[in-house]
């Protein structure tokens, strides 16, 4: 059996943020709670790295959460670097999606 | 949370019923839920296990949105062919948002699923709306499955109806 707890983190480092875990939050509303400190570090106006590798699972409100960031991102022309598990078809999947929101999202699969 | 299984073919079926009351009182019980149902199931590897979830909790998550009222049931339903599985989601709705839902779900294959999933993304993600709007076309989108929907027989005396929506296709193979 996977390991779908609902366990989650979000964990931010100067520009670096770490997802963790399980993210299966109801509403779009908490999602945008949930990933407030990352909004936030957009505005030093710095590039920002997440990385997703150990994310496990994602409904469709959290991808549209990624997809905001995304938006904010590009809405203050911030290099944004996602990366993502290799092993994870369904995040790179997600993550090519995502680049067509934003020309200057980098995606690096590992 | 209550996940009884109601009923259990020694062949090929498997239900279960979780209530909209108990998940919107804690969403946890939605992916409890899920992980239930995933556990039950004959899947092998760690790939289709994710697959099954993602469309249970996506299936789910949407049954108990956008029922009619929090104390009529959401039934589970997994079939189990040779080829692999079919999911059923039952759950009651407005006759209204029922029609809606089987006919956006007829046209679908209208515009090719890259695109709609796209557009639908970035309105999601430029507007205000509260949610995503993003589960169905997702599970179109990511994987190659057949999503179908019929409504029960619409009773008279009511303004609700019972719509099952439907993914299956030869997709999760169970070893």
């Amino acid at each position: 059996m996977i390991p779908l707890s609902n366990d989650y983190l979000v964990h931010v480092a100067q520009s670096d943020v770490t997802l963790s875990g399980v993210f299966r939050f109801a509403s779009l509303a908490h999602y945008d709670e949930v990933f407030h400190p990352i909004k936030a570090l957009f505005e030093q106006r710095s590039p920002v790295t997440i990385h997703m590798h150990k994310v496990l699972f994602l409904n469709s409100t959290g991808i549209t959460a990624i997809a905001r960031l995304v938006i904010a991102a590009r809405a203050v022309k911030l290099i944004l670097i996602i990366k993502c598990s290799k092993e994870a078809h369904w995040q790179h999947k997600m993550l090519v999606s995502l680049c067509r929101l934003y020309d200057d999202l980098r995606i690096v699969s590992e | 949370m209550q996940l009884a299984p109601a009923s259990e073919s020694l062949v090929t079926r498997q239900s279960w019923i979780v209530y909209p009351h108990q998940v919107k009182q804690e969403w946890v019980v939605c992916g409890q839920t899920v992980d239930g149902v995933v556990d039950a199931l004959p899947l092998v590897t760690q790939e289709s296990q994710l697959m099954m979830a993602s469309i249970l909790n996506e299936l789910i998550e949407n049954a108990v949105k956008y029922s009619a009222s929090d104390a009529l049931p959401v039934r589970i339903q997994v079939t189990h062919r040779p080829q692999g599985f079919c999911t059923h989601i039952t759950n009651w709705c407005t006759k209204y948002q029922g029609k809606r839902t089987l006919n956006w779900i007829r046209g679908i294959h209208a515009t090719p699923i890259g695109e709609q999933y796209i557009k639908q993304l970035w309105r999601s993600a430029v507007s205000p709306t509260p949610q995503s709007k993003l589960g169905l076309l997702g599970i179109c989108h990511d994987y190659p499955v057949q999503l179908n929907a019929r409504l029960g027989r619409i009773p008279v005396y009511t303004d609700l109806c019972q719509i099952t929506v439907s993914v299956g296709g030869d997709w999760i193979a169970p070893q």
